[in-house]
């Protein structure tokens, strides 16, 4: 597919096949860690002995006449809230840098190594996975591949830069409020969030026991569907989006969007023949997500922030504390809030079968860049880069960002496709569709394209 | 870190069912329920935590919730 990663099945099939060593696959990705990584900054920690020592079993296994599995020799990385085995969490956060290392694997990390897939390393994140922007204090700020001095998104900015620097071909991350999302359109890969409560989250550090889901980052819909078919230990049905009846959201989803990303938006409403919907309780989803995180982060982190406030990023610590200093009940309040639009998606889902919106109001902002113009206001840039993915979350449905292929926008941008709870197939049919049709496709960032070419074979 | 062990990061549960809930930040309400939780708020974290309250009062605001007079703003 591009000249550094093959399709992720091709390349697997590859080492099935016995054609291509894992051992190859994985010091290509350790290489181009070591060389790409100083500059944007994705990777926390590099498990060079671990992805070694796992390919040499893989190419034992393919010797011995064993199938590895569908994703064999494929390297990926995760972001820094995935238990790894031996290391410690540490969700982004200096105070858990000399935590207890995990005992064992995330679950998701045991399904994906278990089909062959090798783990090369940890991700950058926001500290506990609170923010949009992949701004750390102690671990640094992830630059955007397509423009060093621009975010890359967040929190799993990490994440989505390591899969569009090709330094991996697939990456998994979190989202609660868009944090697979936002980083993934700002970098311009392909990016699932998954139905609430489908995929397990044993061994992941949790941030809101309501809206946490975790999902893969890839450069193409058939990389992300197989990744996602593994991890959910299912195939999907292959069909076809051809005749998909598509509604491109107003209102709330197009007010004060920067006019390059309403038009990738068009852009895909017209690939699908999409009518124009509606979905009037959106900016109280949005609000209500924002109460609900605000409440049980403070909560969750309470006994941390009373031993020790100073030990937290600052950004982080003010959210948290504040609240934490939330009136008892506000997540009741907020849930209660969120349930007509949950009622009102569900009903719009009678008429149509996917949603098309933005993925986030503006293209990747530049890191020094404080503000961001939403309906003629300038606003806090990092906190509405969110603004168009938090009412979906407290839904619990489905999405998926599609990187759109613009002659107008020299950033990338993403799309955002919805559809119920329990549709991902549907959304990778409608993804698959729009890369035939080039509506959709991961743009190259030039500068990490080159090197080093996997030339050898076994 | 599990979630089981993370989820002991916690204080009381909200009352479920309260008939009515009023969103209550003010400066006042803030530092009672601080010294409720023994949360010492840093002084260079003062300016930060009151306008993250003050932004959590607007999206009150949008969810429809009933304020106390003149929060918000």
């Amino acid at each position: 597919m591009t000249a550094i990663w093959p399709f992720i099945a091709d390349l697997a099939a590859s080492v099935r096949r016995g054609e291509r060593r894992a051992a190859s696959t994985a010091a290509l990705a350790l290489a181009r860690i070591e060389k790409h990584n100083p500059k944007i900054k994705a990777f926390t920690r590099v498990l060079a002995d671990r992805a070694l020592g796992q390919a040499e079993q893989i190419d034992a296994a393919v010797a011995r006449g064993e199938d590895p599995g569908p994703l064999a020799g494929v390297p990926f990385a995760v972001k820094d809230l995935f238990d790894v085995e031996g290391i410690p969490t540490t969700a982004g956060a200096r105070r858990l840098i000399d935590a207890p290392p995990a005992d064992a694997d995330a679950a998701l990390i045991r399904r994906l190594t278990g089909a062959g897939a090798i783990l090369v390393g940890t991700l950058n994140m926001d500290e506990f996975a609170y923010g949009f922007s992949t701004v750390n204090t102690h671990f640094g700020t992830t630059r955007n591949p397509h423009d060093e001095a621009r975010l890359a998104g967040g929190s799993s900015g990490g994440s989505a830069a390591a899969v569009a620097a090709e330094i991996v071909p697939f990456a998994l991350g979190s989202d609660t409020n868009g944090s697979v999302r936002v980083p993934s359109s700002l970098c311009g890969v392909f990016s699932v969030r998954p139905t609430h409560g489908s995929l397990p989250l044993d061994g992941v550090f949790p941030f809101v026991d309501e809206l946490d889901t975790v999902g893969a980052f890839a450069r193409s819909s058939a990389d992300a569907r197989l990744v996602h078919e593994v991890m959910l230990g299912q195939s999907f049905q292959m069909q076809s989006a051809i005749n998909v009846k598509a509604g491109v959201l107003q209102g709330f989803f197009r007010e004060g969007i920067e006019p390059l990303v309403l038009e990738a938006v068009d852009q895909v409403a017209d690939a699908l023949g999409a009518m124009p919907v509606e979905l009037t309780q959106a900016a109280k989803a949005r609000s209500a997500a924002f109460l609900l995180t605000s409440a049980q982060g403070g909560r969750r982190h309470l006994a941390s922030l009373q031993e020790d406030a100073e030990s937290f990023d600052d950004g982080t610590r003010d959210r948290l504390l504040a609240g934490a200093l939330l009136p008892e009940g506000t997540e009741t309040a907020a849930l209660k809030t969120a349930q007509p639009f949950t009622d009102e998606l569900k009903a719009l889902f009678q008429t149509v079968n996917v949603l098309i919106t933005a993925a986030t109001p503006v293209p990747a902002p530049r890191i020094d860049e404080e503000t961001i113009m939403i309906n003629g206001a300038a606003v806090n840039a990092r906190a509405h880069l969110g603004m168009m993915t938090q009412p979906f979350g407290i839904s619990g449905v489905p999405a998926l960002s599609v990187p759109v292929r613009s002659n107008e926008c020299t950033m990338p941008i993403g799309v955002q496709i919805v559809a119920q709870r329990g549709q991902e197939a549907l959304l990778f049919a409608v993804a698959k569709h729009l890369e035939d049709l080039g509506v959709a496709g991961v743009p190259s960032a030039p500068e990490f394209a080159a090197f080093p070419p996997m030339k050898e074979t076994a | 870190m599990h979630r089981t062990e993370a989820n002991k990061d916690t204080h009381s549960a909200p009352k479920a069912g309260e008939d009515v809930f009023v969103f209550d930040v003010s400066q006042e309400a803030a530092a009672g329920r601080a010294r409720r939780l023994k949360i010492k708020v840093p002084e260079d974290a003062k300016d930060g935590v009151a306008f993250q309250l003050q932004a959590l009062s607007k999206h009150a605001q949008t969810a429809g919730w009933t304020l106390p007079d003149g929060e918000g703003a």
